[in-house]
């Protein structure tokens, strides 16, 4: 180096210096701060979490110098990030402890700090030191965790109250119930046969041999459960009580288990992959618990290769499922694409039951028999009213999962009647009825703690309803019962001899609960209030309070009513948008009352909640406004206009509660289970709009052949109806273009000449297509050449892209001059919005490549938008190297030679070039220098370096994959009916 | 500050007359001169000299010569990125080299529209899977309405970062008080507690400060699923649920640093993955040749050894891929301190 001037030589040496002092202060402190700080730890390792509070109490000293070494012995403890406190570092923690010794000394040290932060472990650790009980059995899974790692503190000062291996295995346990807790009942009585019943069908206990011959006669064991029964009547307690109770011993869990109820949102019955992640999810929760006792067993090993092959084919299936909503595809046609898709979820369904059959083994215990695995789907009610059509897809998936596997076992509960199973399904069912006299003495006076006898006039006079036992138990246990009368004043029989139907029964109860609430306002609001689905404080502040005359309610003390009703359990629960949703089964049998006690203040309450939701747009409120709408007979066009197809998953709970003419509105919007009179009667518009969304899922899970089937059942059309497309699209699927060119040709005869733009575009691309596909060319360009027209006054440009992009790519094919067409594509790109341009990757890429290579430049900012689609690219393979445009890319490198700002693409781009294997490999990093060149701000001209850049990536994407040709038209959202919209995240490109 | 006006008065005077205004009215001295900072920090080089120049001439004024390095960097501004996500040198002067599809990724979700409210960054341990949230603190600093907030679950850690506590950490962030953290629930549905955490977490997120609505970075670092509690897991599947719906969509981001597989699943495309890669010799020589660009005083013909030399000094006894990026990282940050930049 002695070549270079002295600045440079001392610029190195600095640099120099700087590293070997950085890797040196990596290695540890000074013994000057050692010594200080050692004492410090000692009075310190007492406590779970300390400030800087507790520092200066130590010695009362705040140097910077005693807080850094602290602060490097110590790490932040959560969830004190407000107070800035601090937690010493285990190893630290075990030297000061040891050191200290006797745990008294201890004990003098902790008493040194009176404000001391009483956490969890820092509770149990002075109650280790103090040698005070502990219960364990009592404790829940975070306590548990809090006790392990007291236990240790202790363990240093040579206290041996529990050994680490005991904890371990108390927490394991905590941590597998902990998913499942919910569903426990603490008062479980009776329901014995049922619950053999579980046990016979979950092989926990052996078959008869009467069920052994039954069974083999009908070609195996039962595969399918039905746990049918009313509202309140303890199925889910049942299935709670069985899991609970089989859930495991010492070595961990018995069998794999997932419950998956079907008010939970991110379970879509519809959609099968959802539960079957959901499922996966929850057995490598289990497993992982086995794990941690046993050790990494060979069964283990297994289950997680398994699982890592389940969450390939998920992606596999993400991925054929993204393809679906790519426009551009290898797949010429639609057909092929859906079966692809469909494909790869019967993949991922068999990558499930090997997974499902390593979860049995991984569980199973040495010598025994391999446990079922066992999928609880709870709460069906949600789901039962979709129509047949739209659950067919879940019957399929668990018919192929139960023909892959003999280990998966399915249980469902809801109310009646529950569910059309397919036949070849082998099912029993059990239906849940009251509870015997006994039980429900037993249940009464486990809940009140009262003599059996006493309860015997309540048992007979509320009858054996598990939940309106509960409620009655919570009324004797503040009132009393009458020898041989029950509750006082309680009627539940008509004429003095027919007991009436437990849900009338529980509404009357529930109204005496009411009445026992304290704070006179929430006793006020709560019972009208039921006629609302969900509270909120502003509900309280704007519709309740007014409504029942309670005066002085502003924000505050809305917020306090809220939180007083919040604690009412039995009547609410908070829901995910932090609204108190009533109990269903609370809420419907006093509904009913209270439409027929006072039919005029019900009607006011849903007026008023009308008004409440009118202004706003979100789902929710859209659901809760369409409900009140349709509960008070409100005109159909207001409920029309507000409609929105993501608002149909809140109105499911809601389908019980309307009147028949409402039930049939909601029908035409949210594929409801309707019967064949009424879908006959509908008009044709009605029709349209129940029959759309069935032909789509049967399209994507079932084939075009049977969404066929199901447009033929009527022939008449409205004139602009969304249903020509889908079925000509079908008709070309199924190779039967004269079919489709005849029905398209007639559709367009017959469109009204202000119909929806959108829609007749729609129809001249697929006429375009289908002429394609019969070879006339000439006649196929004529309908792009009508589609480009009309396209051009579409409020979106994204269909003006995608036509001229087809129109491009023709004159390309005869060596025509394209520019003109170029010249337009590019203005109707800069027209495009970040939206659309992040919606459409697909078709803004073809965009790109079609301009010509000197304007590419221009359109820097959408490249700029989509760079992260250019990745993907890459990622997902869609790239061929293709020898013309290498040699391309190498002539402009040579170019970059000559120029010093090119210097990056020159260096990157050899390698590319060098790279014979393909294009994954290098391809990326010229790909990331241009899409880095592109990003440079500069003064918003375009730089030659931006320039040179955007011509690179233009020859790249020449060398993208597949075409746009089976494909639906894009920028249609705007003129689809809402059905068609909402499933276009799954099948708005095929 | 003895001897001094009152601390509003004190710490205005020391601001340009343009950004006094933005200084709170009413605040303890730790709290004004921290918000003091903040707006300088904020204003940047937008002003000449920059606001937090001022300040420390004030300093230096007054006897604190340490200051006076600081200073003479704020002289020399770093060179402008065009986008604070395309930056390779950071605002904490940590480098960011590479990673062009995290970059486009993370651009892609800064848009209201974008459809990807949630990013998994898996990869290797010590590929720089948490230097990813350095590249996400740096873009929220850069934006008015942006707030970054950070939890990192650590070995050391896991077993005391609950539900509560990670929710409280991340409230305070957000600029909440841990006095309003929802009580655990009397009976054993913990389900219901989890929503309320993930609900109080989004709601403090979507509280709007000076008139502005916030956009939150969350960024939950180190959560695989080894460490992961089961009360923990849960409370994670109710707010990256969250983070999927309506509004919270739109405006907040969760970013996984490390990640529980079958968490991320629940979500399906509304979570974007990317995988970290080991950084090659040609990005650190990127950072490098940066470096050395930003010494004027090193003679032309010196540039290509001293760049040769410092290459030497950052990758010694680095074998690429260099997966072990804590090094690397540290000591370009170092020469990064030493060039000024």
């Amino acid at each position: 180096m002695a070549e270079l001037s002295s600045y440079s030589r001392a610029f190195l040496a600095a640099l120099a210096s700087d590293m070997t002092q950085g890797d040196r202060t990596k290695s540890g402190s000074t013994s000057e701060e050692d010594s200080t700080l050692q004492r410090r730890l000692a009075v310190l390792s007492v406590l779970h979490v300390f400030t800087l509070q507790d520092l200066k109490q130590v010695d009362g000293s705040r140097d910077a110098v005693a807080i850094a070494a602290l602060r490097r012995a110590s790490y932040a403890a959560p969830g004190f990030r407000e107070l800035r406190g601090r937690s010493l570092k285990p190893d630290e923690r075990e030297k000061a402890l040891r050191e200290i010794a006797r745990p008294n000394d201890a004990l003098d040290l902790i008493a040194r700090f009176p404000g001391r932060i009483m956490t969890p472990a820092q509770r149990f650790f002075e109650k280790l030191l103090a040698g005070q009980e502990i219960d364990v059995d009592k404790l829940m899974h975070a306590e548990l965790l809090a006790l392990r790692e007291a236990n240790r503190w202790a363990g240093y000062l040579s206290i041996e109250r529990f050994t680490e291996s005991q904890l371990k295995l108390a927490v394991e346990n905590a941590a597998a119930v902990s998913s499942i807790e919910h569903l426990l009942v603490e008062e479980f009585v009776g329901r014995e046969d049922e619950l053999n019943e579980l046990r016979v069908f979950t092989g926990i206990l052996e078959r008869s041999l009467y069920a052994k011959v039954t069974d083999f006669a009908r070609g195996g064991e039962n595969q399918l459960l039905l746990i049918e029964g009313l509202g309140g009547i303890g199925k889910t307690a049942l299935i709670g009580h069985f899991l609970f109770n089989n859930r495991g011993d010492t070595d961990g869990p018995l069998f794999p288990f997932a419950y998956l109820p079907c008010d939970d949102s991110s379970i879509d019955l519809r959609q099968g992959q959802s539960i079957l992640i959901e499922a996966a999810g929850q057995f490598v929760r289990l497993v992982s618990i086995r794990r941690a006792i046993v050790g990494k067993t060979e069964p283990i090993t297994v289950f997680q290769h398994e699982y890592e092959g389940f969450v390939r084919a998920t992606k596999a299936y993400g991925e054929a499922r993204g393809q679906l909503t790519s426009r551009r595809s290898e797949l010429e046609s639609q057909e092929q694409r859906l079966e692809s898709s469909r494909g790869q979820l019967s993949l991922l369904a068999d990558a499930f039951a090997s997974l499902a059959g390593a979860a049995c083994k991984a569980l199973e215990r040495p010598g025994g028999n391999t446990p079922p695995a066992l999928l609880f789907i709870d709460t069906f009610e949600e789901v039962q009213y979709y129509a047949r059509e739209q659950l067919e897809p879940f019957w399929n998936l668990f018919s192929q999962l139960f023909d892959s596997s003999k280990q998966i076992r399915l249980l469902i509960s809801g109310r009646p009647p529950l569910a059309t199973v397919p036949t070849s399904i082998r099912q029993s069912k059990i239906e849940l009825v009251e509870l015997e006299p006994v039980a429900a003495v037993e249940l009464l006076h486990r809940e009140t703690a009262m003599p059996r006898e006493a309860l015997d006039s309540v048992a007979r006079q509320i009858g054996g309803n598990p939940l309106n036992l509960r409620l009655a138990a919570r009324i004797v246990a503040e009132e009393g019962a009458q020898p041989g009368k029950g509750i006082v004043d309680l009627q539940t029989r008509r004429f003095g001899l027919f007991r009436l139907g437990p849900e009338v029964i529980r509404g009357r109860l529930y109204r005496r609960l009411l009445e026992r609430i304290h704070d006179e306002d929430v006793r006020q609001l709560a019972h009208p209030g039921m006629v609302l689905r969900r509270v909120t404080p502003e509900i309280i502040e704007k519709v309740l309070a007014p409504l029942c005359g309670i005066a002085g309610v502003d924000e505050k003390r809305a917020v306090e009513l809220f939180e007083a009703l919040m604690a009412e359990h039995t009547l609410v629960r908070l829901d995910d948008d932090n609204s108190l949703r009533y109990r269903e089964d609370v809420r419907a049998p006093v509904l009913s009352m209270l439409i027929a006690e006072d039919p005029q203040q019900t009607m006011r309450v849903h007026r008023l909640a009308m008004d409440f939701y009118r202004p706003e747009r979100d789902a929710v409120s859209v659901a809760e406004f369409i409900y009140h709408g349709l509960m008070s007979g409100a005109d159909h066009h207001s409920l029309d206009d507000a409609w929105r197809p993501d608002a149909a998953r809140y109105l499911n709970t809601a389908i019980s509660d309307l009147p028949p003419e409402a039930t049939i509105w909601l029908a035409t919007r949210m594929s409801l289970e309707i019967g064949p009179e009424l879908r006959a009667n509908a008009d044709t518009a009605a029709w349209e709009r129940i029959i759309g969304p069935e032909v789509l899922t049967l399209l994507e899970h079932r084939g075009s052949a049977r969404a066929l089937q199901l447009l033929d059942q009527r022939g008449e059309r409205t004139p602009d109806s969304a249903l020509f497309a889908i079925e000509a699209r079908c008709l070309m699927s199924l190779g039967r273009a004269a079919d489709a060119n005849r029905l398209l040709q007639s559709a367009l005869a017959g469109f009204p000449v202000h119909g929806n733009r959108g829609r007749r575009a729609e129809l001249f691309w697929l006429l375009y297509q289908v002429r394609l596909s019969q070879s006339s060319r000439t006649e196929a360009i004529a309908a792009l050449d009508d589609l480009i027209e009309i396209a051009k006054e579409m409020r979106s440009k994204l269909a003006l892209v995608q036509a001229l992009v087809a129109r491009i790519e023709h004159l390309r094919e005869e060596k025509a001059d394209a520019s003109v067409f170029q010249g337009n594509l590019s203005k109707a790109l800069l027209e495009l919005n970040g939206g659309e341009i992040q919606r459409e990757p697909d078709v803004v890429r073809s965009g790109v490549a079609n301009l010509s290579e000197d304007a590419v430049g221009e359109a820097r900012d959408v490249i700029r938008q989509m760079a992260s689609s250019l990745f993907d690219l890459v990622a997902n393979g869609r790239l061929q190297r293709q020898q013309r445009w290498i040699d391309v890319l190498r002539t402009m490198l040579e170019e970059a030679q000559q120029q010093p700002e090119l210097e990056r693409f020159r260096r990157h781009g050899a390698k590319t070039l060098a790279d014979t294997a393909g294009t994954r490999t290098e391809l990326p990093s010229l790909l990331e220098t241009a899409i880095d060149a592109m990003m440079d701000g500069g003064d918003g001209r375009l730089s030659a370096r931006q320039a040179y850049a955007a011509r690179i990536i233009w020859v790249i994407l020449q060398m993208e994959t597949g075409t746009l040709k089976a494909a639906t038209l894009a920028g249609l959202d705007d003129y689809q009916p809402d059905w068609r919209r909402a499933a276009s995240a799954t099948l708005a490109a095929v | 500050m003895s001897g001094q006006p009152a601390p509003r008065a004190y710490l205005a005077q020391l601001l340009p007359l343009e950004l006094r205004g933005k200084l709170d009215a009413a605040g303890g001295p730790t709290f004004l001169s921290s918000r003091t900072i903040e707006i300088c920090l904020v204003s940047g080089y937008e002003l000449a000299p920059p606001a937090l120049q001022g300040i420390l001439e004030h300093l230096i004024a007054a006897g604190n010569a340490n200051v006076a390095r600081f200073s003479d960097r704020l002289t020399n501004p770093p060179p402008a990125a065009a986008h604070p996500l395309d930056a390779i040198v950071l605002s904490n002067r940590l480098p960011f080299a590479d990673r062009a599809p995290l970059r486009a990724i993370l651009r892609d979700m800064s848009v209201m529209q974008s459809p990807t409210p949630i990013l998994a960054i898996g990869g290797e341990v010590e590929s720089g899977r948490s230097h990813s949230a350095e590249l996400v603190s740096h873009y929220c600093y850069s934006q008015q309405d942006a707030v970054f907030c950070k939890f990192a679950l650590t070995p050391t850690n896991a077993a005391e970062s609950g539900p509560k506590e990670i929710a409280v950490d991340l409230v305070i962030q957000l600029g909440g008080t841990a006095a309003e953290v929802p009580p655990p629930p009397q009976t054993s549905n913990k389900e219901a507690w989890y929503k309320e955490l993930a609900n109080w977490v989004i709601g403090n997120a979507n509280k709007s400060e000076n008139g502005i609505n916030r956009r939150a970075w969350v960024v939950l670092d180190g959560f695989e699923r080894g460490i992961l509690r089961e009360d923990t897991f849960q409370f994670l599947v109710e707010l990256q649920r969250l983070f999927t719906l309506g509004v919270t969509a739109r405006r907040h981001r969760l970013i996984f640093c490390g990640f529980p597989e079958e968490l991320v699943l629940k979500v399906g495309a509304s979570a974007k993955k990317y995988i970290t890669m080991p950084l090659t010799r040609d990005h650190v020589v990127e950072v490098v040749e940066m470096i050395v660009a930003a010494q004027p005083a090193i003679p032309q013909e010196d540039r290509a050894i001293v760049m040769t030399e410092t290459l030497k000094l950052v990758l010694d006894n680095q074998v690429p891929p260099f997966k072990a990026l804590t090094i690397v990282g540290e000591r370009l940050r170092s020469a990064i301190e030493r060039a000024g930049i």
